[in-house]
Parts: C-alpha cells; sequence; structure tokens
C-alpha cells in the first residue's frame, strides 16, 4: 500500500504518531493475492517494531530518470522484509531539489492516473511529466508523509526519480525509515479491535 | 561549519577543499580570494566534481566536472564572496578549486555546510 500524508490544516486533540507502534493492529484486504497466502484477508497485531534509517542518492543529469527498485531482487535497494512474520512501514521523504518521484508497481504499472484514456504518468511527454508526481515539498526529509507497505515476495515498487530541466544535474536524497514491525496474527479480532487497526489495501485497490 | 585555508601551488593547478558527502550536497559560505603575495593577476575557479548515478539517458556514467564560480583577482588584490552572494551555489560532488597557474602566493579560504 502506498499512503500520503497530507499537510494538516489544524490539529485537535492528542497526537497520534506516524508510524506503527507496539499494540497496534493492522488487517490486510481480502484483495492481497494468493501469492502472498500468510498476509491475505488476516488480521495482526504488532508485536514490536524497530525504526532503521537509510538514505538514498543519486546525482542525475537534467532531464533524465533512474528507477529506483525497493525490493530485494537483483539491481533493488532491499528494502523488503525477507520474513513472512514481518511487515515494513515505510516512510519515505526528500531533500530539496529540482526533481520529483512517480510510483510504479510493478515495474510498468503507474500507481497515479485519471481516467482519461493515456492521462498516466510520463516524463518524456511534456503534458504528463507532472501526472501523479511527488515534489520534494510533498515529503520533505524531516518530515515524511509518504508510507510505504512491504511484505515478504510483494511485487517490486519503482520510484521513478526524474531530474527536470532547468539545472545541468542535480542531486536527489531519498530518506527512508524502515520500521520494521513484527506481527502476530489474532485469528478473531473484536470488532473495537477491527475499528481501531489499520486497513491495508492491495495495489489494485489503489489504481481504481 | 568547515573551513579551509590553501595556497593554490598543486602541480596539477587543482586543489580539493572537500571531498563529497554522499548524503548531501555542500554549500560554501564564504570564498575569499587572498592575491596580495601573487605574482600576477590570477583566475580561480570553484569546481564540482561528481560521478552521476547510472540513468535511463546514461548507462555508464563518467567522472564530470563542472565549474560552478570563476574569480579573477588582480594582483595584490582580494576577493570575498560572502553568503549571501553564495546561497544558490551548490556543490553535488567533490569542492575543489583551480587556478590558471599554480602560484605559491594565491591563498584560498572557503567555508561550507552541508544541505
Amino acid at each position: 500500500m502506498i499512503q500520503f500524508l497530507p499537510t494538516p490544516e489544524a490539529t485537535v486533540g492528542a497526537t497520534m504518531p506516524k508510524l506503527l507502534q507496539k499494540g497496534f493492529f493492522v488487517k490486510f484486504t481480502d484483495e492481497w493475492p494468493e501469492t502472498l497466502p500468510y498476509v491475505k484477508g488476516k488480521f495482526f497485531r504488532i508485536a514490536r517494531v524497530n525504526e532503521v534509517n537509510q538514505d538514498l542518492p543519486y546525482i542525475l543529469p537534467s532531464n533524465d530518470y533512474r528507477d529506483v527498485d525497493f525490493s530485494n531482487q537483483t539491481g533493488g535497494v532491499n528494502l523488503y522484509p525477507e520474513t513472512t512474520k514481518t511487515l515494513y512501514e515505510v516512510a519515505l521523504g526528500f531533500k530539496p531539489g529540482n526533481y520529483q518521484v512517480q510510483f510504479y508497481i510493478p515495474a510498468g504499472e503507474f500507481v497515479s492516473r485519471l481516467e482519461q484514456a493515456g492521462m498516466v504518468p510520463d516524463v518524456t511527454v511534456v503534458t504528463r511529466k507532472y501526472l501523479g508526481a511527488f515534489k520534494p515539498a510533498d515529503s520533505p526529509y524531516d518530515d515524511k508523509r509518504i508510507l510505504l507497505y512491504f511484505v515478504k515476495d510483494l511485487e517490486p515498487l519503482i520510484a521513478r526519480t526524474f531530474v527536470d530541466t532547468g539545472c545541468d544535474f542535480e542531486k536527489c536524497v531519498l530518506g527512508v525509515t524502515v520500521n520494521k514491525c513484527y506481527l502476530e496474527e489474532m485469528k478473531t479480532p473484536t470488532s473495537e479491535q477491527l475499528a481501531r487497526s489499520k486497513e491495508l489495501l492491495y495495489y489494485s485497490q489503489l489504481r481504481w | 561549519m568547515p573551513s579551509l585555508a590553501q595556497a593554490l601551488d598543486a602541480i596539477g593547478l587543482v586543489t580539493v577543499f572537500a571531498a563529497e558527502k554522499q548524503n548531501a550536497k555542500i554549500v560554501p559560505s564564504q570564498i575569499i580570494v587572498d592575491n596580495e603575495a601573487g605574482a600576477a593577476q590570477r583566475v580561480i575557479t570553484i569546481q564540482d566534481v561528481f560521478t552521476p548515478a547510472v540513468s535511463n539517458g546514461a548507462p555508464v556514467p563518467v567522472v564530470t566536472t563542472v565549474n560552478r564560480l570563476i574569480i579573477t583577482v588582480d594582483n595584490a588584490g582580494w576577493a570575498t564572496i560572502a553568503a549571501e552572494a553564495l546561497k544558490e551555489l551548490e556543490i553535488l560532488g567533490q569542492l575543489q578549486v583551480s587556478i590558471n597557474v599554480a602560484d605559491a602566493g594565491t591563498i584560498v579560504t572557503i567555508s561550507w555546510g552541508f544541505k
């Protein structure tokens, strides 16, 4: 799942932690595929967490891009879990610069698109290079607002990192906090636990 | 915030001030060129040296040098560039200074931070 936390216009009441904490509940929807049976439609309690920071820096030329693969496959940056009991909640933010990021999962499948035919992100087309793009101001390095959820063997998530025209080169620094969550399955959650849980959608549900 | 003063007498005409910090840009906050003891007018170039990452359009990147600032300082002269004038100057890779003619009498002082 990908979640974007917009800037709040006002804050009322007690603040909630941005990341999942010990004792929180998560519910994977039934749309998760059969190839991920250890999470599909299941309900979990977070037994423990551990936050691990990482920076992904790339110097790229103007009007060019790099596909950053978050998975553990060859060429990836290895930010996916390796055990079925682990959920990685990844907070992603960007240091300032003349660049943007568009997400694909798996490669070639856009996360963001509009209903009109052909309205899909494409950095090589002037009229669509900003479509569905996240800029550094949308998720600052010190206030990360993009949350990604990874389980073992999930399809690779690609962050197409594109340096816009108007400069010669740009250093793109993707700041990552991996919140490692150890999952304990709960076979019969109460209605209150279900109400308090965070629902994790599969990517196909985001692409409607 | 680091600061370093060096005479520009390197045989290769290039003097390194700061190696690349991988996850940040180097942002000079002050540059002073002291050519009082220099033998002649000198041309100083602030350079940015880096190897870009592999990208869609450049699958085999090469070491790249970009001249970010060029200063001409008269014989027996000084040049001082303060933070206000440098605030948009960003060095993506290694910060180095080159001079048109190696001269032990030309001293450059640079202060910098990271962004």
